[in-house]
């Protein structure tokens, strides 16, 4: 969440891409937590959860040349394969309502799943955003201010406000909708 | 057929600014599908469990991990903070800021009740007048130092007394880009001054919370003050969720003083003692000591007189970046 993240981020996709272990072994540290809770939220068993959590590394390394940066952050290019995980373990495990049939139904349960992924990324992204622009952020989020209201506030400029408002909803939707592309 | 603008559409997913929009908005799918992604983001934000943090990814799940994939040793074995890391790519790893850039908890740590609490006191705090925004503790580091390209967590650092190891000269010289940065940023000062200081203690404060792994995530070497030859070096390193300070110094055995180790604020007005010290040793920090109100590893000579104050008789500090 510091200043620096970008230039530390930069770093650890670049070390991924080239198949640096090091940078693997730090978007586990980084996010390796988030990815398990996700699964052990979404599937039945303490196993299943840590297998797919495995797994999820394991492709993600095997399979590095095909995560592209431009696409979106390396987190939601994990949860985008963390997902599909998840769906294929529930299926397997038949506890996928109506596994043979109403398209609805899976859509609803895909849904979920991808809503409480997107809360996990964009958690995560709004506390790597820059200080300044992360407090504005929450204003908005959490304590519901309207970009005058913030700028009043916090004594700044509206387009100030606008402009950091503009760019940290940039960056959160950034870590989300990856998965979307690739 | 122009599109919205990009901070009208924010303000549109924001719930602001809905008037006259809806036209475009029916007509034109770019705008539409723009927004639609904006307002799932923000969705997904609003809903945002703040009480929430992730654990730590269990141990053994790496080692399956690394072992599938046959890392070699040395990546198998991770980072400790010292070692290679990506982070540590960069020139010069700032010693504090590296390491939590990616080992923060999932969960956003000021999204922790008591955290969020501060730092929505601190953004009060700073509509008034500095003069009046209570100890400058709270306040952050004078404005001077907040040209706020900085990192938060070094942002977040009090005005370092210039000493044999002050972190600030460590990192990494800023780009244009990000002095570009600066300078338009530099008119919102006192505002990030404020700021700064309350995540990084937000920051400190979720330390604890993210790894189980022994990780440095700051260190200083321990000079010798006026009339003192001693002098070592202090880590402060997580672990398991707390911290410790891990001093190493050269400390004579005396029979009549004894060596006692402190963390002060960098007015040296507010102290906490590690208790005696009898050279190399590791001392746990009280669980919920905001170490960034504490930076500075003091070691003092004591006499066995009873009293538990400092002796006022410094022999060797430190100040850890955090």
């Amino acid at each position: 969440m510091l200043l620096s993240r970008n230039e530390a981020d930069v770093d650890l996709v670049e070390g991924f891409l080239a198949g640096d272990a090091d940078a693997l072994r730090a978007a586990w540290d980084a996010w390796g937590g988030m990815i398990h809770r996700f699964a052990a939220r979404s599937l039945p068993t303490t196993a299943d959860a840590e297998d797919v959590t495995q797994q999820v590394f394991v492709d993600a390394w095997r399979g590095r040349e095909r995560f592209d940066p431009e696409l979106g952050a390396l987190p939601a290019w994990l949860f985008g394969i963390a997902r599909r995980k998840v769906v294929d373990r529930l299926r397997a495990l038949q506890r996928a309502p109506l596994p043979a049939g109403d398209p609805d139904d899976i859509r609803t349960a895909d849904l979920e799943i991808e809503r409480t992924a997107d809360r996990m990324l964009v958690a995560d992204a709004l506390a790597r955003l820059p200080l300044d622009r992360r407090q504005i952020v929450e204003l908005a989020f959490f304590d519901d201010l309207t970009h005058t209201q913030i700028a009043a506030r916090l004594d700044l400029p509206l387009g100030t406000v606008k402009s950091h408002l503009r760019r940290g909803l940039a960056t959160l939707r950034r870590s989300i909708v990856t998965e979307r592309t690739s | 057929m122009s599109h919205l603008d990009p901070d009208t559409l924010t303000l549109l997913a924001l719930g602001e600014e809905s008037e006259g929009m809806d036209g475009h908005l029916a007509s034109c799918g770019t705008c539409s599908a723009e927004l639609d992604e904006l307002r799932r983001t923000v969705d997904a934000g609003r809903t945002i469990d703040r009480s929430e943090r992730a654990p730590a990814p269990p141990d053994h799940l790496w080692d399956r991990i690394a072992a599938e994939l046959a890392l070699e040793p040395a990546a198998a074995h991770g980072r400790n903070g010292n070692g290679p890391t990506a982070a540590g790519h960069s020139p010069t790893p700032p010693p504090a800021a590296a390491p939590p850039a990616h080992t923060a908890p999932p969960a956003p740590p000021a999204h922790a009740a008591p955290p969020a609490h501060a730092a929505h006191a601190g953004v009060a705090a700073q509509a008034v007048p500095p003069a009046q925004a209570g100890p400058p503790s709270q306040a952050g580091p004078p404005v001077q130092d907040t040209h706020t390209a900085t990192p938060p967590a070094q942002a977040g650092v009090p005005a370092q007394p210039a000493g044999p190891t002050a972190p600030a000269d460590g990192r990494p010289p800023s780009g244009p880009r990000s002095r570009a940065r600066a300078s338009k940023r530099r008119r919102a000062g006192l505002v990030m001054s404020a700021l700064a200081g309350v995540v990084a203690l937000a920051v400190v404060a979720a330390l604890g919370l993210s790894s189980a792994r022994p990780r440095v995530v700051a260190q200083t070497a321990l000079a010798p003050l006026d009339g003192s030859s001693l002098a070592g070096s202090a880590q402060l390193v997580e672990r398991a969720g707390a911290l410790e300070l891990r001093v190493d110094l050269d400390v004579a055995a005396d029979t009549d003083r004894y060596y006692e180790l402190w963390l002060l604020d960098t007015s040296g007005d507010l102290l906490v003692s590690l208790g005696p010290i009898t050279g190399d040793g590791v001392h746990a920090l009280p669980a919920g000591l905001a170490v960034a109100d504490y930076p500075v590893v003091d070691v003092s000579s004591e006499r066995f007189d009873g009293d538990p104050a400092h002796s006022g008789d410094s022999l060797s500090r430190g100040t850890l970046p955090v």
